[in-house]
């Protein structure tokens, strides 16, 4: 049966256009040929039967008939037969017919079966006859491979060998006999002979060979018929026998027309509520227009199951007509069936859809107005926002806070004055102050940064040949934030082979790793938020109270850049204590490490031990994004794991210090080894140091790795390999 | 604290118990103790239980809705090991075993479906012949040989009404679907590259040397060779994790993670009904960075070097990684991990209201046996049913025809052909050893 399978026609133009752009190759007959002359020798040979085999296979890629008659007496090779009819199930040319059929009259058994299934495949209209007689044939297994090769091959002439045989065949060959029945009877169908397909199908149904023979033909017979059908299919959807029943489902959703629509909604009325859940289905996912009606009905008052999957059907109609009652429904607060509306709601077209969610922001219920913030949000009415500004400030708290979700999802730089206003005016400044961050981490974008190239490689990776082209790459993105990874900046470090690019860089301190292919692009940027919001948030400072004040402290955090940083530096040493903590503890949480000296000044001279513990680990996460050479970076940690008097930060030094790979930085995470509640984390360290400094400090590398006891199976491996490499690397005194 | 893919597994479908679909067995079904009565529940067996399918088993078993009754199996031991789990289990001796899957299939008639996980050369004929016999099939990937037995399982499916799951499983985790829900509802911005993460394979043809043949009863060859053209015993295809998946005669290939991720990769770009139509041979053996492109214009890269390992960030750190890129943001997702990774931490604060939103409008619960479980009751097709496997299988097989025929490709996604390669278009079927055909 041919397949129809579902394409836009739209994508398949395009998909052939693209795949024309494509250079491909295609087959060198000229290569083809000479191939075959290999293979063709080695199946000549005395060979053993391993490479004859080999040969075989290929030869179903580089065969022709030239190869036919060297295949075929594998046919009767016990051991090889299967090979050889890989190869010959292959060769399009009709000389691997003839010998397929020559081979019918001289096999058995299984051997003789292969040979009858690769004509099936091959769809040999000539072997109709020979194949008719093998239907006699006194081994079962013979006649049932040669009725269902026979149904492979379809036509007329095999259709009227077969048909009789529905009845008149042993019992141990019918159902192959029904078999073939069916693959013709869709053969005709695929050719549009209706008719034709339908009495085969028939003839199937009434032989009665077995329930799934029957069901199989029923089904055909069904979709042969159309819309005269129908009252076939009713009838199995009525049917008490749940196999039947499940056909019928299934064929539900193969046949199109209107008529099958209508008869499933005349079902709805008579079947019990599990079938009414399936044939809802069924509806669902052939997604007629006629199925709004009972869909609706069912939304509204039908009992869970069938409400859900009511609201699933109206999704998929997505009928703008159906937005009123989902609306009513998707006010239901958190029910499961009120969640499905909102969905389904959220996604259905139509402005006249989008005024009713916003007139749904005056309703008086709690859970309606929450409903239509939450749609509003999620189809970026935009329009609503005036709207929503003013239910910002409804006395609802669940209403308000909604309110103020949604404009964090939606607001640009032109609505962040009215958010501030709003910050001002509130008692409580929490939500307008998540809106304000939401605004902020929304509007990040790319923007170019200081950028660091740690080491690039390109070449033929992972195996090369390779060259470090670190400070060739790092030459070039002085002039451009965008390098291309090609042989004129590189290069040919790998001749004939595809290369790819692998860079470590930071940007503005903060690490990346990544790889390309050979021509595509790496651009090295950072993000930001815009100049005009940081000074929109900045304006207010001066004047704004306390606690809005504190609140937009921490904004200045999510928007970051240096004015913002330097806003909250000037509020460190504020006069008003609230202000002060909150911008010292801001500054420890800062992102970048432009806010290092800040932080690192908090831990030497804070006297609250809070702060201390705040700046040392502020000073341990931001030391290693600083642009700083590895010994700067060193000396800093150095320096913090000294103020450390905690175990917790301990840890986090460690993890820093894993990203130093020198030898300072072993010999301090190497005393760590052994302390009871730091190995782990040290162990981490030391392995990730060790891996990178190995073939310049193998002598260290060695002694730590010796230290290393984890149950990490993985770590301690690689511990050992390490060790193995830093022993096999170090200088081995010399023979006396 | 650590946590591994199968109790993050758990703790997921945990907590997607609240807003699953809705529960569609029988009320007349269930006992007073919302026990499901023998009557109703679903009769199952399986074929090929060994490691893979050892896991499904074990699943199935605490499903109250479904009985498991028999296994065949080619290997003694392992048919042992499945009668006494599905014995112990529950508290009787009622798992009836078989070694081959013809008598088995023909002997019991009370089944209702099947569970299938036998070696890659099996998939297709064992599903066809048990849709045959009126079984619904919930079969592991990869699930066909060729783009032909893909085909054939898709046509036999359709034909006889069968449901049809394959083990893609991760079409139906919570991580996955928050990645290709973010793809696809546009909050990525416009997509135009995707990554699937390839566990790196051979597709080696050389036979072992010949070892005389185990006693059948305890393991018999030729059964497990089954449809796989024949060659002489050796233990060493045998070997732990799959040694034959190695053997191109025995496996597909790229599809032993791709069928996975390169399916997963297709539902993020909503291409799970077709596949891509240029596949670039990268000039070497390896499939790192292999590309092929959409029709739409969307680049695939398979990439076999995502794991970190100490001292090297790769593009993922767990197995079956995925990655989709846009021109507003990106998802990485792989196995273990507690949430995906994202551009922007906004697009993490969605993950329920996405997972759950994909649950409400797909009515399918996060659970991938229980959406085989719900098809075989509703008739409704599968998250990854046949034409899904089919379609992301093709993809697999054209990928691997590409490298083994080393030139770029052309695919025709509606012929189901290659476009201008003679050559390329022969090896869209493979044929069986004799006496099975698909």
């Amino acid at each position: 049966m041919k397949l129809n399978f579902i394409i836009r026609n739209a994508a398949l133009v395009a998909a052939l256009a693209l795949a024309g752009q494509l250079q491909a190759a295609g087959p060198d007959a000229a290569k083809a040929a000479e191939k075959q002359r290999e293979l063709i020798a080695i199946l000549k040979s005395g060979a053993p039967p391993a490479e004859k085999a080999i040969a075989c296979k290929r030869l179903a890629i580089y065969g022709t008939s030239e190869a036919v008659s060297v295949l075929a007496p594998f046919l009767a090779d016990e051991h090889l037969a299967s090979w050889a009819r890989i190869a010959l199930q292959a060769i399009p040319d009709s000389a691997a017919d003839d010998a397929l059929r020559e081979a019918l009259g001289k096999l058995h058994g299984k051997l003789l079966i292969g040979v009858i299934n690769t004509l099936g495949v091959r769809r040999d209209a000539n072997s109709v006859g020979a194949l008719s007689e093998k239907l006699k044939d006194s081994d079962a297994d013979v006649a049932s491979a040669a009725a269902a090769a026979l149904g492979r091959i379809g036509g007329g002439t095999a259709a009227k060998t077969l048909q009789p045989l529905l009845v008149g065949a042993p019992a141990a060959v019918r159902p192959a006999v029904a078999e073939g029945c069916i693959l013709c009877a869709e053969q005709s169908l695929a050719e549009g002979k209706a008719e034709a397909a339908a009495k085969l199908f028939d003839a199937v149904r009434s032989a009665n060979i077995s329930k799934q023979k029957t069901a199989e033909a029923t089904r055909g017979a069904i979709l042969a018929r159309g819309a005269a059908g129908v009252p076939m299919l009713v009838e199995q959807l009525r049917s008490k026998d749940k196999d039947c029943f499940n056909s019928a489902m299934r064929t539900v959703r193969d046949l199109p027309g209107r008529e099958v629509t209508q008869a499933l909604l005349a079902e709805m009325e008579r079947v019990t509520p599990e079938r009414q859940s399936y044939l809802l289905l069924a509806l669902a996912d052939r997604g007629d227009a006629e199925t709004l009606d009972v869909a609706l009905k069912a939304a509204k008052s039908a009992p869970e199951p069938q409400q859900l999957i009511a609201i699933s059907v109206l999704d998929r109609l997505s009928n703008p007509k159906s937005a009123p009652a989902l609306l009513s429904i998707a006010a239901g607060g958190d029910s499961k069936v009120a969640m499905s509306a909102r969905l389904a709601v959220a996604k259905m077209p139509g402005a006249e859809v989008e005024s009713a969610i916003v007139a749904m922001l005056k309703q008086p219920e709690e859970n309606a107005r929450r409903a239509a913030i939450e749609l509003i949000a999620q189809r970026r009415i935009m329009s609503a926002i005036p709207e929503l500004l003013k239910v910002a400030e409804d006395s609802n708290a669940a209403v308000s806070g909604a309110s103020f979700k949604a404009l964090g999802e939606l607001a640009g730089i032109d609505e962040v004055p009215m958010l501030l206003g709003a910050l001002m005016k509130a008692k409580d400044t929490e939500p307008a102050e998540n809106a304000l961050s939401a605004v902020c981490a929304r509007l990040n974008r790319p923007v170019s940064g200081n950028v660091v190239i740690q080491k690039a490689i390109y070449g033929a990776l992972p195996e090369g040949p390779l060259a470090d082209v670190t400070a060739k790459l790092a030459e070039l993105v002085k002039a451009s934030p965008t390098v291309q990874a090609s042989n004129k900046h590189f290069g040919d470090t790998a001749g004939g082979k595809v290369k790819r690019l692998r860079v470590e860089y930071t940007v503005n301190g903060v690490p990346s790793v990544k790889t390309v292919r050979e021509n595509d692009t790496i651009a090295f940027t950072a993000t930001a938020v815009p100049p005009a919001l940081v000074d929109a948030l900045c304006a207010p400072m001066a004047q704004a109270p306390v606690p809005a004040k504190v609140a937009l402290l921490r904004v200045l955090r999510s928007a970051g850049g240096p004015k913002a940083l330097a806003a909250v530096r000037a509020a460190a040493s504020d006069a008003n204590a609230e202000i002060k903590e909150t911008a010292q503890r801001t500054l420890c949480d800062w992102q970048t490490a432009d806010a290092l000296p800040d932080v690192m000044q908090i831990a030497k001279t804070a006297t609250d031990k809070k702060f201390k513990v705040l700046a040392l680990r502020g000073q341990l996460r931001l030391i290693p994004l600083q642009d700083a050479s590895i010994e700067q970076k060193f000396a800093s940690l150095k320096e913090a794991m000294a103020l450390i008097e905690r175990d917790e930060e301990r840890r986090l030094g460690l993890a820093a210090l894993g990203e130093i790979p020198t030898a300072e930085s072993l010999a301090l995470v190497t005393p760590y080894l052994a302390a009871g509640n730091l190995k782990g984390e040290a162990s981490i360290a030391a392995v990730a140091i060790s891996a990178r400094i190995v073939g310049k400090n193998p002598a260290q590398v060695a002694a730590a790795m010796q230290q290393v006891t984890t149950s990490d199976k993985k770590l301690a491996q690689q511990a050992k390999r390490l060790l193995a490499q830093a022993k096999g690397a170090a200088p081995k005194a010399k023979k006396k | 604290m650590k946590i591994n893919r199968r109790d993050f597994l758990k703790q997921t479908l945990l907590a997607s118990a609240s807003v699953a679909a809705p529960n569609l067995i029988p009320a007349s079904a269930l006992g007073r103790d919302g026990a499901v009565a023998p009557s109703e529940r679903i009769v199952m067996g399986g074929i090929g239980i060994g490691g893979r399918g050892g896991y499904d088993l074990s699943v199935l078993l605490q499903e109250p809705e479904v009985q498991f009754v028999a296994v065949c199996e080619v290997k003694k031991a392992r048919r042992d090991a499945v009668k006494q789990l599905v014995d112990q289990t529950y508290n009787n001796q009622g798992c009836a075993t078989f070694r081959d899957m013809r008598e088995f299939i023909a002997q019991r008639r009370d089944l209702d479906a099947m569970l299938i996980a036998t070696g890659d050369r099996w998939h297709t004929p064992a599903s066809i012949l048990a849709m045959q016999a009126g079984l619904d099939v919930f079969c592991e990937k990869p699930s066909a040989m060729s783009v032909a037995e893909g085909q054939a399982l898709v046509a036999t499916a359709r034909r006889y009404g069968r449901i049809f799951q394959s083990g893609i499983q991760r079409l139906s985790e919570a991580n996955f679907v928050f990645a290709d829900q973010l793809a696809r509802t546009g909050r990525l911005g416009k997509v135009h590259t995707v990554y699937a993460h390839l566990l790196p394979f051979q597709m080696k043809t050389d036979w072992l040397p010949a070892e005389p043949e185990p006693d059948p009863n305890e393991l018999n060859w030729n059964l497990w060779l089954g449809p796989a053209p024949w060659r002489p015993y050796n233990r060493g295809y045998l070997g732990g994790c799959g040694a034959w998946l190695n053997y191109y005669d025995f496996g597909t290939g790229v599809a032993g993670w791709g069928s996975h991720t390169i399916c997963q990769c297709q539902s993020g770009v909503d291409a799970l009904d077709s596949s891509p139509v240029a596949y670039e041979y990268p000039g070497r053996e390896d499939f790192d960075f292999f590309t092929c492109r959409f029709a739409n214009g969307i680049t695939l890269v398979l990439n076999t070097e995502g794991w970190s390992k100490p001292g090297v960030r790769g593009m993922w750190h767990g197995s079956c990684g995925v990655r989709y890129e846009g021109t507003e943001g990106w998802v990485s997702v792989a196995d273990g991990y507690q949430r995906p990774e994202v551009s922007s931490p906004a697009l993490l604060r969605e993950f329920d209201k996405l997972v759950r939103g994909y649950q409400e409008q797909s009515g399918r619960p996060l659970h991938h046996i229980r959406d085989f479980l719900r098809g075989v009751r509703t008739r409704r097709p599968c998250v990854a049913n046949e034409m899904v496997m089919h379609r992301a299988m093709s993809t697999n097989h054209v990928t691997n025809i590409c490298m083994l025929l080393k030139r770029n490709m052309r695919w025709d996604p509606a012929k189901e052909e290659f476009i201008g390669d003679a050559e390329a278009n022969r090896m869209r079927t493979r044929a069986t050893r004799e006496p099975w055909h698909v």
